[in-house]
């Protein structure tokens, strides 16, 4: 069921592709090869010192290739933040009837407002050579302004195409062509006690190279609760050398593959003490490819609670929880997948898809490579028996049931759209209709300024009963503008909206 | 206790030196142990083969590092200043150093020495020398010290230009009040007067030998970058092209010289 984690699109099928021709070994070193998003199968230039007058890959324990390779497609992010801050002076400056000049007045401030601009780095990978790059969430989270520094110090204005909390990962655009970019490795791939590599710009210090091993892996540190209601960690632990402003650059294996980015230490003193944080690559695979796609990340859901990967043994007595080899079915939501599929309260979840899972976070780290719709084999075990039951994973809004939208005429859009309940249809007097369930920030739908809510009756004059309806005339308009006709239900009147195709600035 | 790794702030960043104030060393009565040269091993590159070992290319790992290991310890010393501060208090500076002679050449840091009333240098058989300083060049922070010796183990010089970013190095020295210390890292960056490299160094290692898989003297450990005060990965050496040359310029002068 390999096959089914390899998220069919572009940038993944380029780095598999990429992996079987090391195998065979074919690669002349005087040739540069390119890549974008819109080419596939290459091997970027910065590996080129892998071909140079050798066999097929570096020596064990030379991270010279690697280390070259990784430079040139790692930046240095930098943000500006202007907040607007109550700085709670009284408004009037007690000095000032004694000098004349109110300072406040003077500089233009205003009631005590002032706008201070935060800076704030981090670093990021190269992901295509025509300019994406993948950071965390937090390095770019409410900038106002992001600037990519090169390692030969090219600096370019960064445009953030889409971010996801829940993973702390974002994607940000520059306009440039030809650039390195690193290749995708597998996370699933990698072993505790491993070389890898981590490269940034932590400090104040230019690119960095530190080497450690893999400490652990399918560690959660529920640090992304502070941004997320559902929080994805797998992280893997490593004990290469990594502090503030190596957030978001990349860890790579001796080969030269990203297989995650970092995100976080655990230390007592704010610094490094021998325990790094990185996204696995196999979720970045995932929700970059769903944030270039669709503009957010399609995360998929099994419908279950489990309890903390580190609750006590006190706690668990309280709560029942029985020990056991696999990840404990807390509660099921009702009319979830799981509930559907019959997973019940009790139940130890054992396996994915045939792969062993043995915590709550290696379990979120592998349904967070799925999207919903996706069928997969779960096996658990209920009562010292072991099962094995298919279930099709859902979004977080409800039902597999509904068609949840992946056709490529509408994945543009950047929306959310089901066809219209036969109750709701005949509530509005309506044969049928396509509900815009939710509207992805900077997708085509939210810019041209759709609500969610919106029940779509009509596109270019024609009805619309149902998606296959929405599909079809929209598949049939490639670009430039469709009248959209609808209701809002509760409020008087048809509403029209011109949805604008071109995908263009 | 978790932290994410952006930078809030433009952190100014202290870059420590790693000399080691008033560490004073036990000293135990000199030890009988044979002294011999320092042999450089040839590299060990690749002698784990992935074919060798019949492992998979995901676990490459670097090749044994202990024969580079235990003929660098014995060309390394302990290098222990008294000086006075400036406001007069009597202390210890403690620090390390390479020899780079047979006749006892010692190479370490001006910011280890600086100031000195005395040096005395232990060698790693826990022998005590007074040491003689024989010149300082402050601006490349490097000190030449001459103890009495013949057969010592010493350092042959590398060439820190072949260096790679990713290559692996050892750093030896005294840190913190330990007796001799091996760590192992890779190169970080490069730049022309500096080596950076994730081996831990603290302080006390100021003046001690960074060498590379041949056994070779590629740079000085001088400082490090951090915001505790200590290790927190980030190393930095003094390239031995630099190292070479002014060691060379101060004992052509063959009297104890202050450079500018």
């Amino acid at each position: 069921m390999r096959a089914k984690q390899v998220v069919a699109v572009i940038l993944l099928s380029a780095s598999t592709a990429l992996a079987t021709m090391w195998g065979y070994n074919q690669f002349n070193g005087s040739k540069t090869y390119y890549y974008s998003t819109k080419d596939s199968g290459k091997v970027p230039a910065n590996y080129a010192k892998f071909f140079e007058g050798r066999g097929n890959a570096a020596p064990p324990g030379d991270f010279t290739d690697a280390a070259s390779a990784a430079i040139p497609a790692t930046v240095h992010i930098k943000t500006k933040t202007v907040r607007t801050v109550s700085n709670n002076l009284p408004k009037r400056n007690p000095f000032s009837d004694l000098f004349g000049i109110d300072p406040d007045d003077f500089f233009g401030n205003g009631g005590g407002m002032r706008s201070l601009p935060e800076m704030a780095s981090g670093s990021g990978v190269i992901i295509s050579n025509d300019g994406y790059i993948v950071t965390n969430n937090h390095v770019v989270d409410g900038a106002d302004e992001v600037t990519v520094t090169l390692s030969n110090r090219k600096s370019f204005k960064a445009k953030v195409v889409g971010t996801d909390p829940a993973s702390d990962l974002a994607v940000v655009k520059v306009d440039a062509q030809n650039l390195p970019f690193l290749l995708y490795g597998n996370s699933d791939e990698v072993k505790v006690g491993q070389w890898v590599l981590a490269v940034g710009y932590p400090l104040t210090l230019e690119t960095t190279v530190t080497a450690g091993i893999v400490s652990a892996k399918g560690r959660t540190l529920d640090i992304n609760r502070r941004q997320s209601q559902s929080p994805v960690e797998s992280f893997i632990q490593t004990d290469a050398a990594v502090n503030p402003g190596n957030s978001g650059g990349p860890l790579i294996n001796p080969q030269g593959q990203l297989i995650g980015i970092n995100s976080a230490i655990a230390s007592p003193t704010g610094s490094y003490a021998g325990y790094s944080f990185t996204i696995p690559v196999n979720i970045v695979k995932k929700v970059v490819n769903d944030i270039m796609k669709f503009g957010t990340p399609q995360r998929a859901y099994l419908g279950i609670s489990y309890p903390r990967d580190d609750m006590s043994d006190d706690q668990k007595k309280e709560n029942g929880i029985k020990d056991g080899d696999g990840v404990y079915v807390w509660t099921v939501t009702p009319d979830g997948p799981a509930a559907h599929a019959g997973l019940k309260q009790g139940d130890l979840i054992t396996k994915l898809n045939g792969e062993e899972v043995l915590t709550g976070a290696e379990m979120i780290g592998k349904i967070a490579t799925y999207s919903p719709g996706d069928k997969i084999k779960v096996t658990y075990k209920r009562e010292g028996k072991e099962y094995t039951i298919p279930v099709t994973l859902s979004n977080n809004s409800g039902s597999t049931s509904t068609a949840i939208i992946k056709t490529s005429a509408l994945d543009k859009l950047g929306a959310q759209l089901e066809t219209l309940g036969k109750k709701e249809a005949a509530n509005l007097d309506v044969k049928g209709g396509v509900v815009v369930k939710s509207v992805t920030e900077n997708g085509l739908m939210d810019k041209s300024r759709i609500q969610e809510g919106f029940i779509i009756l009509k596109a270019n004059g024609e009805e619309v009963k149902n998606l296959e309806d929405f599909q079809r005339i929209i598949g049939k308009v490639s670009s430039g503008t469709v009248k959209l006709e609808g209701v809002f239900p509760g409020y008087e009147g048809v509403y029209t909206y011109p949805l604008r195709l071109s995908s263009g600035q | 206790m978790y932290e994410t790794l952006r930078m809030k702030y433009i952190l100014v960043m202290g870059v420590s030196a790693l000399v080691a104030l008033s560490l004073v060393g036990t000293r135990r009565s000199p030890a009988e142990a044979p002294m011999t040269r320092l042999l450089v091993y040839p590299a060990r590159y690749g002698e784990h083969g992935a074919g060798a070992s019949g492992r998979g290319e995901g676990d490459a790992g670097p090749a044994d590092l202990s024969d580079v290991a235990q003929a660098a310890v014995p060309a390394t010393v302990q290098v222990s200043a008294k000086m006075r501060d400036e406001w007069g208090q009597r202390g210890l500076s403690a620090g390390s150093g390479a020899i780079v002679s047979e006749d006892g050449t010692i190479v370490t840091n001006y910011h280890v020495v600086k100031g000195a009333e005395g040096v005395t240098v232990t060698l790693n058989d826990r022998r005590s020398l007074g040491a003689k300083i024989v010149g300082v060049d402050a601006t490349a922070d490097i000190a030449v010290l001459k103890i009495n010796g013949h057969g010592l183990p010493y350092f042959s010089y590398g060439n820190s230009d072949e260096l790679k970013v990713g290559q692996w190095v050892l750093a030896i020295g005294y840190p913190l009040g330990l007796q001799s210390t091996v760590t192992a890292g890779i190169v970080s960056a490069k730049g022309g007067s500096f080596i950076q490299t994730d081996a831990a160094v603290n302080l006390g290692n100021s003046g001690g030998p960074l060498v590379d898989r041949q056994g070779r003297l590629v740079g000085i450990n001088a400082a490090l970058t951090t915001s505790t005060g200590s290790y927190v990965g980030y190393s930095f050496a003094i390239p031995a092209p630099i190292v070479k040359r002014v060691v060379n310029r101060l004992l052509g002068v063959g009297r104890p010289v202050i450079s500018r």
